[in-house]
């Protein structure tokens, strides 16, 4: 390359002296300054270089996650009911889900009573199954599906399957609507 | 339009702490009701309350029944699609949410609300 007239590329004397080297530059149109340059060069070279950017150091570790005591509760409701059966209505802030009506429940049982926590899991299934609200419990993981499989064929059928019958879904979703 | 709410005293992390979108948690996979905002040809610009709008292709059956304003049951795969590229310092962002268009929200006497 001949030259660069791209100012940070080298200095402004090395840049004219290779145009000029090159015969880009004519030696007619030879800068005034350029003779004085070459004679008496400046202490430091005037090269442009780059600041060091700071790479981008973990700085959301500051900004804590919001995590409550119910959340517990919520992902073993979603681990083992799934997503609910009731879509979500984000737009109101009175809105109570299956899950939310779920948590309630628990911690009102919790509070009254001092079992542990997957015991309580079951009362509170049971609670809800009482009042009206019917919870599907979803397929599983598919190792633990064979395993499932394998045991429902000597089990009877188990208290713990709660299956949402068309009627009690349709009042369900009478007692609850909007 | 909603009827406006009195002003409670409560303050606003009892108010998120109780909100849905809390109650909602990880937005994967989760149905929500929407409803349509902007509709060009066929895509169905759809806001369902979360951070960003989602768009969606009107579907081949029933299509024509979903105007502006039509209510629509969607599955939620992502609030905010979002990733960071190779080199680079933040994300990027689309500003769009991503769901599954189900349908319209049918109510008890099978008509879909109109808003």
């Amino acid at each position: 390359m001949a030259g660069s007239r791209l100012e940070r590329v080298g200095t402004v004397f090395s840049r004219v002296r290779d145009l000029m080297c090159s015969g880009v530059m004519k030696p007619a149109d030879k800068p005034i300054w350029f003779d004085v340059y070459e004679a008496f060069p400046p202490k430091k070279e005037p090269l442009y270089v780059k600041t060091k950017t700071r790479t981008f150091v973990n700085k959301q570790s500051n900004v804590p996650a919001i995590f409550y005591a119910e959340d517990k509760v919520r992902a073993w409701f979603y681990e083992h009911y799934g997503t609910g059966s009731r879509s979500f209505d984000l737009s109101n802030s009175n809105f109570v889900s299956v899950c939310q009506r779920f948590v309630l429940k628990y911690s009102e049982l919790k509070s009254h009573s001092e079992l542990e926590d997957s015991a309580l899991y079951e009362m509170t299934a049971k609670a809800l199954l009482s009042e009206g609200i019917t919870l599907k419990q979803r397929a599983r993981h598919p190792v633990s599906l064979i395993k499932a499989h394998v045991h429902t064929h000597t089990h009877t059928h188990t208290p713990d399957q709660l299956t949402c019958t068309h009627e009690e879904k349709q009042n369900f979703q009478g007692t609850h609507g909007k | 339009l909603l009827p406006v709410k009195v002003m409670t005293s409560e303050s606003f992390a009892a108010l998120l702490r109780r909100s849905p979108l809390i109650q909602m948690g990880p937005a994967r996979d989760k149905v929500v009701v929407g409803r349509i905002i902007h509709v060009v040809k066929d895509d169905l610009y759809i806001d369902f309350g979360g951070k960003f709008h989602c768009v969606c292709r009107r579907p081949a059956v029933g299509g024509e029944k979903l105007q502006r304003g039509s209510r629509v049951r969607l599955r939620v795969q992502d609030l905010e699609l979002s990733s960071r590229f190779l080199g680079g310092q933040t994300d990027t962002t689309l500003l769009e949410a991503q769901a599954v268009l189900l349908g319209p929200l049918e109510t008890r006497d099978g008509r879909d609300h109109q808003n």
